[in-house]
C-alpha cells in the first residue's frame, strides 16, 4: 500500500479522500490554492500551495500539481472529480513521474472520453444505445436521412464536447440542416473540432447510473443503480438508491452486462456508467465518468463498501477482495447536495462566511463536508458545501430522516438550497416518484406552499 | 507566458521589507546570498519545475539589500508563495518607483465591488471596455463584470455618496483580477 498520496483537488472531495487515507494509514498530502492554504481541512496535515485562487493556475495546471506531487515524495495521486480527474494527458503524465494515478489506465480514460469509440465499445458488451447515428455525421444530407432513420425529435451533438456546448434539437426535417450547422461551427468554437454525431432526443427521461469497481485483473463489480434525476441545469441536486421506477428485469439485464463491459474495457478502479431511462422502461447508455462521483455516498451507504478505499486497494496493484455475491444491497438512501446558492434568486451563488454552522446529525444521517463554523466559502470554486446522506429501511424512512436532518441543519451567513431540497423531499410528486430530468418535483412551491 | 525560460518572482511589501515570493512551485537552487544588493530584471537563481529550469528575476520595484534566504540557500523545494527573499528597504536609497502594499486603494469616491469574484472590465474578450478613465457614466450603467462561482454579473454605477452623474478617474483594476467585496474599482470625480 502507498505510504504517501497526493491529492489533486480541494473541498468536500479532498477532505473525503483524506479521511480515508487517514484510517488506511496512509498520510494524505493535499495540493491547495493560496485560497484554500489555510482551509480547515488542511489543518494539521501536510499541503503543497500551488498557485493563486484562479484555478487555471492551480487546481488545473498539469505542471505545477506533478511538480508538487513528485517534491512532497508521494506515490500516488487522487484527483477526486472535476479538474484534472478525466484528463488522460494528466494521468499518463503522472505515470511518467512514477506517480500512480488513482483512476484507470489513461487510454481506457481516452477510450471513454470519446463518444463514438465508447458507445460501440459499450454496443459490443451487450448495453443498449440510444438511437443515432453510426458515429461521425459527414454531412447535413447524412444528418437528414439519419434523423429520418431514428424518429423525431433528434439532438446533434458534439463528439468531443461536453457540458451542453454543441448541442441542438431538430423537431422536425426543416429543422435538420440548421441545427446540423449551428452545432458544427459551436462544437469548432468549444473545443476545436466540428465533428458531431446524432442521437434521437429522448424527453422526459429518467437520469439512473451504476457504479462499477474494477481491479487489474479484470474482476468487476457493480454496487448497485442511482437515481439522479432530480436536475438543474444538468446539475444532479438529489441522488438516491436505488431506483425507484426500474423494473427488476431491466435492473439485471443492465447490470450484467455493465459489470461485463468493465471487464471487457480493462478498467480498473471506480467508475459510473449513466444511462437514460426511458418511458419504455429501458436503459439506454449515455457515457462512462472515469472517476470518483460525488454521489458516491449513496452507494457506500446501502453497501457499507468504502469506495475511495477500493480505489486505493486497486491502485496499488491488488485484486478485488470483495465478489458480487459479498455485496448486500441493503435499504435505501438518498442523498441532497447543499449548495451555497440563493435559490429565490435564481441559484446565485453566493460566496461569504458561515457565521453560524452546524451539521445534521442522527440515525441513518451521515454528512460530508469540508466547511465549519466560520469558514469562508471562497468565490472562485463551485457552490457545493456539505453532503447530507440518509438511510433507511425504506425510501419512505430516509425521506423522513432526511427532512428532519435539513430541518435541524443551520447555516447562518450564506443562503443555501436546503429549504429547496426540504420542499421537494416533502411534495407529492417525489414521494410518489413522478417527474423526469425535464423539472424539479414540488419546486418552486406552489403559492401558498412557499417555505 | 508559460514556456519561457523566465519567471518573475512575485513582490509584496511588509513594512520597511520588501519579500519575493516564488511563483510556481519546484526546486529552488543558485539563490543571491545575504547581503547582495540586488535590482529588477537580476537574477535570484534556477526554479525547476518537472525536469525544465527556469531562471528566476527580480520584479520590476524590488531594490535592496537581501536579509534573508529561505533554507539558507540551500537548494530546496518551494511551494507557490514561499517568501525566497527578504529585502531590506532602508539599507540603500532607491529611490523610483518602490512597490506599495498589495491591494487596492482610493481617496474619495468610488465603485466598490458588490461582492468577491473576479472582474472583467469588457463584456467579451474581443469587445471594449465598459468604461474607461474620463468617461461620464450615469447611475445604472455597466462598469464591468464579476464573476462568482462561473456566474456572471453586471456591476452598475451606484453606491453610496456617488452623484447621479461621475466621471471616472482612475480604472483601480485590471481585466480578469480578484477582488473582495468593498474592493475600490472605479475612482470617480
Amino acid at each position: 500500500m502507498f505510504h504517501r498520496v497526493f491529492i489533486a483537488n480541494r473541498g468536500e472531495v479532498a477532505a473525503r479522500v483524506a479521511r480515508t487515507c487517514v484510517r488506511l494509514g496512509i498520510t494524505p498530502v493535499f495540493g491547495v490554492s493560496e485560497a484554500d492554504a489555510d482551509a480547515p481541512y488542511c489543518r494539521d496535515h501536510e499541503r503543497v500551495v500551488l498557485g493563486p485562487g484562479r484555478a487555471a493556475e492551480s487546481y488545473l495546471d498539469i505542471e505545477r500539481v506533478i511538480q508538487a506531487a513528485v517534491q512532497s515524495q508521494c506515490s500516488a495521486l487522487h484527483p477526486g472529480w472535476g479538474f484534472l480527474s478525466e484528463n488522460a494527458v494528466f494521468a499518463r503524465m503522472c505515470e511518467a513521474y512514477g506517480i500512480t494515478f488513482l483512476g484507470p489506465a489513461a487510454h481506457v480514460m481516452a477510450l471513454m472520453g470519446q463518444k463514438n469509440p465508447a458507445k460501440k465499445a459499450m454496443r459490443e458488451a451487450g448495453l443498449t444505445l440510444i438511437p443515432g447515428s453510426d458515429g461521425v455525421l459527414e454531412s447535413a444530407e447524412a444528418a437528414l436521412e439519419t434523423a429520418k432513420r431514428i424518429g423525431f425529435p433528434v439532438l446533434v451533438k458534439a463528439e468531443n464536447g461536453g457540458g451542453g456546448r454543441g448541442m441542438r434539437i431538430a423537431r422536425s426535417e426543416d429543422e435538420v440542416e440548421r441545427a446540423y450547422n449551428e452545432s458544427k461551427a459551436e462544437s469548432m468554437a468549444c473545443f476545436a473540432d466540428d465533428r458531431v454525431y446524432m442521437e434521437k432526443l429522448i424527453e422526459r427521461g429518467r437520469h439512473v447510473e451504476i457504479q462499477l469497481l474494477g481491479d487489474k485483473y479484470g474482476n468487476a463489480v457493480h454496487l448497485g443503480i442511482r437515481d439522479c434525476t432530480v436536475q438543474r441545469n444538468h446539475q444532479k441536486l438529489i441522488e438516491e438508491s436505488p431506483a425507484p421506477t426500474l423494473s427488476a428485469e431491466e435492473r439485471e439485464r443492465t447490470l450484467d452486462a455493465a459489470v461485463r463491459a468493465v471487464g471487457a474495457i480493462g478498467y480498473a478502479g471506480a467508475g459510473t456508467m449513466e444511462f437514460l431511462l426511458g418511458d419504455d422502461g429501458v436503459m439506454r447508455f449515455m457515457e462512462m465518468n472515469t472517476r470518483l462521483q460525488v454521489e458516491h455516498c449513496v452507494s457506500e451507504e446501502r453497501t457499507g463498501i468504502d469506495l475511495v478505499e477500493q480505489q486505493l486497494r486497486v491502485g496499488a496493484g491488488q485484486a478485488l477482495s470483495i465478489t458480487q455475491e459479498d455485496i448486500k444491497l441493503d435499504g435505501h438512501a438518498i442523498e441532497c447536495r447543499i449548495n451555497a446558492e440563493d435559490p429565490s434568486d435564481n441559484f446565485r451563488p453566493a460566496p461569504g462566511v458561515l457565521e453560524v454552522w452546524k451539521a445534521p446529525s442522527g440515525e441513518g444521517i451521515r454528512v460530508d463536508t469540508h466547511v465549519e463554523q466560520g469558514y469562508e466559502v471562497p468565490p472562485h470554486y463551485d457552490s457545493l458545501i456539505c453532503k447530507v446522506i440518509a438511510s433507511g429501511d425504506t425510501r419512505e424512512q430516509a425521506i423522513e430522516r432526511m427532512i428532519k436532518a435539513l430541518g435541524e441543519m443551520q447555516c447562518e451567513g450564506v443562503p443555501t438550497t436546503a429549504g429547496m431540497h426540504i420542499e421537494i423531499l416533502k411534495s407529492a410528486d417525489f414521494k410518489s416518484s413522478n417527474y423526469n430530468t425535464s423539472a424539479i418535483p414540488g419546486w418552486p412551491a406552489k403559492e401558498g406552499g412557499q417555505a | 507566458m508559460k514556456k519561457t525560460n523566465e519567471l518573475t518572482a512575485r513582490l509584496v511589501r511588509k513594512g520597511e521589507e520588501l519579500w519575493l515570493l516564488s511563483p510556481s512551485v519546484g526546486a529552488w537552487r543558485g539563490a543571491p546570498t545575504e547581503g547582495a544588493l540586488l535590482s529588477p530584471g537580476e537574477s535570484l537563481g534556477l526554479l525547476e519545475t518537472l525536469g525544465v529550469s527556469r531562471r528566476l528575476l527580480v520584479p520590476a520595484g524590488a531594490h535592496g539589500r537581501v536579509v534573508f534566504v529561505h533554507e539558507g540557500r540551500r537548494e530546496s523545494a518551494v511551494d507557490y508563495a514561499t517568501v525566497l527573499l527578504k529585502l531590506d528597504l532602508s539599507a540603500g536609497n532607491f529611490g523610483g518607483d518602490i512597490a506599495q502594499d498589495e491591494g487596492l486603494s482610493a481617496d474619495g469616491l468610488a465603485v466598490r465591488a458588490p461582492m468577491s469574484g473576479r472582474v472583467f472590465i469588457k463584456p467579451a474578450p474581443d469587445k471594449p471596455a465598459f468604461v474607461s478613465e474620463g468617461d461620464t457614466v450615469t447611475k445604472g450603467a455597466p462598469v464591468c463584470l464579476i464573476e462568482v462561482m462561473k456566474t456572471f454579473s453586471r456591476v452598475p454605477y451606484d453606491g453610496p455618496g456617488l452623484p447621479a452623474e461621475g466621471k471616472i478617474k482612475r480604472v483601480l483594476i485590471e481585466d480578469g483580477q480578484d477582488v473582495s467585496k468593498g474592493d475600490p474599482l472605479f475612482e470617480i470625480e
